[in-house]
Order: structure tokens, then C-alpha cells, then sequence
């Protein structure tokens, strides 16, 4: 083969290397690299070169591309449109009105670093804001069978492969918790199907189908809308999120008849529910008014912000309904394993701050976190501050369970519980609810106790003892009438009268039980 | 380079999913603007990998690749067919990012003596190796990123995008000759910037 020079060589190795060059060309160019070791040296590395960009590695796949772009354009249409129609003597006034504005601010701004500043400071701020970018709802596919079981567990699976959760727990003396937990591998999480649960509380009417159905899907839209995922990869969680499954139970033992409202609460028993209905005699409230009564939008819009290294409550006002209308467009099995993977990441890395208390907020509401390898808890320090707005008709309280009952001495009488305590138990009809339901808290509380029991009865736990006595006569004197309802409004406007009129009796030492 | 417009829109069964680029564009022309997404699932990696060869940034990435899927959505109804979809497209690419080199006014000298790498590579390793080593390549895009922008990107649309001449000729509108002599310098140089690494 003749001798190039260096242009046409270079000219030359470029096309043999494409396979651009003539097979005749190109077999008589594989003879002269066969003479020229220098060349095929240099013909090697732009070989090697260029099949390692061809194995270049690929970016990983952007799953909010098209939700930005598509926000983009939309804003950009809608410029454009509201633009087309103005009229040049409107153009020219914003023109006027926009110079004024500035020879305003230049005239007020007129010292140039401050001016600087109060864009720099606009900026930071927001820069530094929550939630920045696209916000999509984390459950945008839930179905019924998910919100049933968010319902009656309180639990809710983020990832598909069913490897963590998101809980919540709702006591009326520790506040709130939300909790992201890594399941355990002996876990058993129970899921019950809507048909099985008509079938068993014995809801046969199409009519009465459709309302829990209804029920079902209204709290659906709550939920979805309770946690949010932002493409700055953060996750708020409005606090009505707490209190959403105790308004669903209770929304759906309204919606039933008494007895279907025990077989019911025996669910929930079985399942060791967190919540208990105690008001199984009540008639049912008819679905139109119940169903009417549930809020749509909630009134607080207070969320619990968790970014990788940080957890704060936010006042952030959201256009739920957008957010709900982006959610139905971008409903695509990537996205959902888009945001499970970012929630993940993020409950992750927070998990690693073992034992890490943060606490943010004020007296009125202060969240704190701890977290250990398995799962990282939210504590909502307030109680009083987490209203239960979705629940127009209280019928459900926290379940007791067994452990915590106080078990001393207690058989049927009148027990004293430690220095200053006692507590009676009675029928659990629905006129002694109703009255223990109007008076004020924090000076006893009451309890359901056996409540899958026929006769259910309430265990009565009162703080002090002043007035023991006189509810001890009481009680006797009522027994003798045999009067099967204690007239408890009574009772306790006795109690109270003595509590303000007699001086504490000194704390008994031995618990006690008097046999009426 | 030109292309007739014959193109069969007579496809109403066919999802969209399945449409040719070109019946996507002549439903969007006729105002089914939704189709848009289709293209974009298409080549949105394409693009975005492209502008990652261009910077080896991946910051960038998206906010570039936006603007040029916006600049194609507002163009799209003056393309006439001329071209295929994805070199007018990629030309939209380029030329985005030689905006964006130019409002940084990064100007790259080039000097044949610039390698950096201190790695004493044999030459046999790297032609051997399935590429695993990191090190290699990593020095690879280096050196590749030291080229002037006018023989970069040639080589780019063609080792890393596989394109043909002609489509890079369409992509970066110049001729088929400009840009086998870009391709022919530019590999030039960046084999003068590799050979350091295999002195021994």
C-alpha cells in the first residue's frame, strides 16, 4: 500500500475504525497496519477509545421528567393564551405599571446593597422552602381493600414488595405516632377484604354495600391526599393522617345496625384492632347524613415534613386538588416504585440516627423523632392540637387491651386502685355512655370492658376518693331498689358537691373491695 | 437528505405507543397536542444523555434537556418532514448546549501535553479489558472532554449515539465532508492525548 501523509492516514484510520471504507480500501489498509506497528499501535488505542464511549454508562432514568415537562408547557399554553387576547393599550399600561413599580423600589431601595440583599434574602428564602418541585400524593393507587385495612389497622404498606410500612397509633395520653417500620420477617400482616367484611359484620343490602363502598372511597381521597411526596425528595404528612382511621371506624360502625355493629367491634377484636366501638346500641345513622357530614378538604394545613436529615411541622398550603389531578394522570406502576424507592431512601437514612431526638414546633405542638435499624416513630406531643374533625359520631375509643387493666381486687364491687383511685363497673348500656360522655375528662375515665359480651359492661376509674362514700351509699341504696340503671347523672353531681364541700380523706394504704 | 412527507396516518387502531415518529407529528400538527408525550418517552434519555456526554455534569442534565423538549413542543408544528424527528431533535440538543457553553464562556484550550493522569496504563490492558476498569474510562471522557467543542461532539453523535455521517451531518447542519474531517482530527487529537498514558 502507498505511503499517506499524516492528514490522510488520520483521514483514513477515522473511516477504517466507522467501517466506512471499501472492502477493497479496507483490506488493503489491515495489510499496511500489518507492516506499520507504529500505526496499528495508534490504530489500537482509537479502537479502544472508542468502544469504551460506546459503552459509555447511561444516566439513570429521570421518572419526573415528563410530570416537570408537561407543567412546563401547561403554564407556558396558559401564558400564552391569557397573553394572545390582551390588547396593546393593556400591554402598554402593565409596561407603565411595572416601570413604576421599579422606579418605586429603586427609589425605596435606593441604598444599592440593601436592595441586593432583599433579593438575596427572597432568594434564600426560598430556596430553603419545604416541599420544592412537583408534589405527588405516595398513595395514588391505593384501592378499598387498602383503605379497609388502613381502617381497621392502622397500617398501611408503602412498598410493593411489602417490606415497610407506614402505622399510626393514637392514644389520648401520648399524643400521636406515625411510624415507618421495616417489617419483620415473622410480621403477619392481616388483610381483609371488603367482600369478606360485609359477609362477616353481615352487611347484605346492595344499599348498605354502597355506603360502606362510599365510605370506603371518600377516605380514599383523605388518605391520598394525607401523604405527599416532593421531588426535593421529602415527604409530608398531614396530621389528620393520625386520626383517619379512628373516623373511618367509627364512620362505619354509624353506618350500621346494632347488631352487625357488635359482629363488627368482634372484628376488630379478633384482628386485635386498635380501636374499639363502644356504642353498639345506637341506632344507625343514615348513610346520606353520615356521608354528607365527612369533610372534604381539612381545615388545618399543618404537615409533618421528613427530608433525609430533618423532621419539622409546616404550615404549607397545598392545592390538593391539582395534586389529586397530576396523581390520576401520573398513575404509572414507575412512578408509584419511583416514590417507594425515594421513601425508602429517606425512612433509611433516618433510621440511622439512632435514638435521635428532634424536636421542633412550639409548646402547642412539638414533633419528635426516634428511630432505631427497623423502623424511625413520629411523636405528636399534642394531643389537643390533632382534632379529630372527621368524626361528627363518636363510637369508637382506643382499645384497652388485657395487660393494661388494672386487675386488682376488681370484681364487681368497688375497687380501690392505689393511694387514691377507685373505680366500679356497671352495665354498658347506652344511656351510661351517653351520660359518661358528657361529663368533663381527666377527673375518671371509663372503659369497655368484655365488650363482645352480650351485656358489655363499663368499668368507671375515678382519680381521688373524697367522695367514695357517699357513692358506696349511693350504689347500695340503688341495689336495694334493684334499679338496673344507675341514675349517674345524679351520682356524680352528688360526688361533685361532696368533693367541693369535704376535705380529701387520707390515702388508704392496702387496696380494698367493698361488697355492695 | 430530504425525505418525502408520504406518511400513512390511516393507523387509528394502532396505540400511539406503536406510531411511527411521523404520524405522532402530522396528529400533533393537527392539533392532538397529548401525543407529545410519546415522543418525549422516546427520546427523552437519548437527549439527556447526550447533553451528559456534551458537559459530564449530570446537574445539568435535566434543566437542558427541558428547555429542549419545550423548544421542540413550540417548534414542532413548522417541522416539515425534511429530516427524521430525532436528528432535528438532537440538533435542537446541540445547539442548546453550545448556548449554554457559550453563556459560560468556557473556553477550552487544547494542548496536546494537558493529560493529567498520573496512571501508567499499558496499552494491552486497555485494549483487554471488557472496560470495567473505571480508571480507564473515567480518562477516556476526560481526555474526550478536553477536545474543542467542534470535534467533540462529532465523536460523540458517533461512538457514543452511533449515528451515521449523514445524521450527524443533519444534526450539527453541516456537510458529510466537515464532519468526517472533524471526525478524522478529532480522533487525532484524542489519541495524542491518550499515548502519555501508554509510554511503557
Amino acid at each position: 500500500m502507498k505511503q499517506f501523509d499524516t492528514k490522510e492516514l488520520e483521514r483514513i484510520i477515522s473511516l477504517f475504525l466507522d467501517g466506512e471504507l471499501e472492502p477493497d480500501e479496507a483490506r488493503k489498509f489491515e495489510e499496511f497496519l500489518e507492516n506499520n506497528p507504529s500505526v496499528a499501535r495508534e490504530f489500537k488505542i482509537l479502537n479502544a477509545a472508542k468502544r469504551s464511549l460506546s459503552a459509555k454508562e447511561k444516566l439513570p432514568a429521570n421518572d419526573w421528567f415528563w410530570l416537570r415537562l408537561s407543567n412546563t408547557i401547561e403554564s407556558k399554553e396558559s401564558r400564552k393564551a391569557k397573553l394572545i387576547p390582551t390588547a396593546r393599550p393593556q400591554l402598554a399600561l402593565t409596561m407603565a405599571a411595572l416601570f413604576t413599580v421599579a422606579v418605586i423600589a429603586a427609589v425605596y431601595f435606593k441604598d444599592a446593597p440593601l436592595f441586593h440583599k432583599f433579593f438575596v434574602d427572597k432568594k434564600n428564602q426560598v430556596q430553603n422552602s419545604l416541599m420544592t418541585g412537583n408534589i405527588l400524593p405516595l398513595f395514588s393507587n391505593l384501592d378499598k381493600v387498602d383503605v379497609l385495612n388502613f381502617a381497621l389497622f392502622g397500617s398501611i404498606q408503602i412498598d410493593s414488595a411489602n417490606n415497610t410500612s407506614l402505622r399510626v397509633k393514637n392514644t389520648e395520653d401520648k399524643g400521636s405516632q406515625i411510624e415507618i417500620v421495616r417489617r419483620e420477617h415473622d410480621d403477619i400482616i392481616p388483610v381483609v377484604s371488603v367482600s369478606d367484611f360485609c359477609e362477616k359484620v353481615g352487611i347484605i343490602k346492595p344499599q348498605q354495600q354502597l355506603t360502606v363502598d362510599s365510605i370506603l372511597g371518600t377516605y380514599k381521597e383523605k388518605l391520598l391526599a394525607s401523604v405527599l411526596v416532593s421531588e426535593n425528595k421529602e415527604i409530608a404528612i398531614h396530621e389528620q393522617l393520625v386520626d383517619l382511621n379512628r373516623a373511618m371506624v367509627s364512620t362505619i360502625a354509624a353506618s350500621l345496625e346494632p347488631r352487625q355493629r357488635t359482629k363488627f367491634q368482634r372484628i376488630l377484636e379478633e384482628h386485635q384492632a386498635p380501636f374499639a366501638v363502644f356504642a353498639l346500641n345506637v341506632p344507625k345513622v343514615e348513610s346520606q347524613l353520615l356521608l354528607r357530614n365527612i369533610p372534604r378538604m381539612s381545615r388545618s394545613n399543618k404537615y409533618v415534613v421528613i427530608s433525609k436529615d430533618t423532621v419539622s411541622i409546616a404550615e404549607m398550603k397545598m392545592n390538593i386538588d391539582s395534586i389529586r389531578d397530576v396523581a390520576y394522570r401520573q398513575r404509572s406502576m414507575a412512578h408509584r416504585i419511583a416514590m417507594e424507592q425515594m421513601v425508602r431512601e429517606i425512612s433509611e437514612l433516618q433510621r440511622q440516627f439512632e435514638n435521635n431526638v428532634v424536636i421542633s414546633g412550639t409548646q402547642s405542638s412539638r414533633v419528635r423523632v426516634f428511630s432505631n435499624e427497623n423502623a424511625f416513630r413520629i411523636n405528636l406531643e399534642a394531643p389537643a392540637a390533632i382534632a379529630p374533625e372527621f368524626e361528627m359520631v363518636e363510637m369508637v375509643r382506643p382499645r384497652v387491651y388485657a395487660p393494661s387493666i388494672p386487675k386488682r381486687g376488681f370484681k364487681g364491687g368497688v375497687t380501690v386502685i392505689g393511694d387514691s383511685a377507685f373505680s366500679f363497673e356497671i352495665p354498658a348500656d347506652d344511656e351510661a355512655v351517653r351520660v359518661f360522655k358528657r361529663l368533663p375528662r381527666g377527673e375518671f375515665r371509663f372503659e369497655i370492658v368484655d365488650s363482645i359480651e352480650r351485656s358489655p359492661k363499663m368499668k368507671i376509674m375515678f382519680k381521688s376518693t373524697p367522695s367514695k362514700r357517699e357513692f358506696e351509699s349511693k350504689l347500695r341504696e340503688m341495689r336495694e331498689r334493684e334499679r338496673e340503671l344507675i341514675d349517674l347523672d345524679s351520682l356524680l353531681r352528688e360526688s361533685e358537691r361532696t368533693l367541693n364541700s369535704e376535705k380529701p380523706t387520707p390515702p388508704k394504704k392496702t387496696p380494698k373491695v367493698f361488697d355492695l | 437528505m430530504g425525505k418525502p412527507a408520504v406518511i400513512n396516518i390511516n393507523n387509528a387502531n394502532i396505540p400511539h405507543e406503536q406510531k411511527s415518529d411521523d404520524s405522532l407529528i402530522m396528529l400533533f400538527q393537527s392539533g392532538e397536542k397529548g401525543v407529545f408525550r410519546h415522543l418525549v418517552d422516546r427520546y427523552q434519555e437519548k437527549v439527556r444523555n447526550l447533553i451528559f456526554s456534551i458537559f459530564n455534569e449530570s446537574d445539568i442534565v435535566d434543566d437542558l434537556a427541558q428547555e429542549v423538549f419545550i423548544k421542540a413542543y413550540e417548534g414542532l408544528n413548522n417541522f416539515r418532514f425534511q429530516s427524521s424527528f430525532y436528528t432535528w431533535l438532537y440538533r435542537i440538543a446541540v445547539n442548546r448546549s453550545r448556548d449554554e457553553m457559550r453563556r459560560r464562556k468556557v473556553r477550552r484550550f487544547f494542548t496536546f501535553h494537558s493529560v493529567e493522569s498520573t496512571t501508567n496504563l499499558k496499552l494491552e490492558n486497555l485494549i483487554t479489558t471488557k472496560f470495567d476498569d473505571e480508571n480507564i474510562k473515567e480518562t477516556i471522557e476526560q481526555s474526550l472532554q478536553k477536545l474543542p467543542e467542534k470535534y467533540r461532539m462529532p465523536i460523540i453523535l458517533k461512538d457514543i449515539d452511533g449515528f451515521s455521517y449523514d445524521e450527524i451531518a443533519e444534526a450539527l447542519d453541516c456537510e458529510v465532508g466537515t464532519v468526517k474531517s472533524r471526525l478524522s482530527r478529532g480522533r487525532a487529537m484524542l489519541k495524542e492525548l491518550l499515548k502519555p498514558m501508554f509510554a511503557n
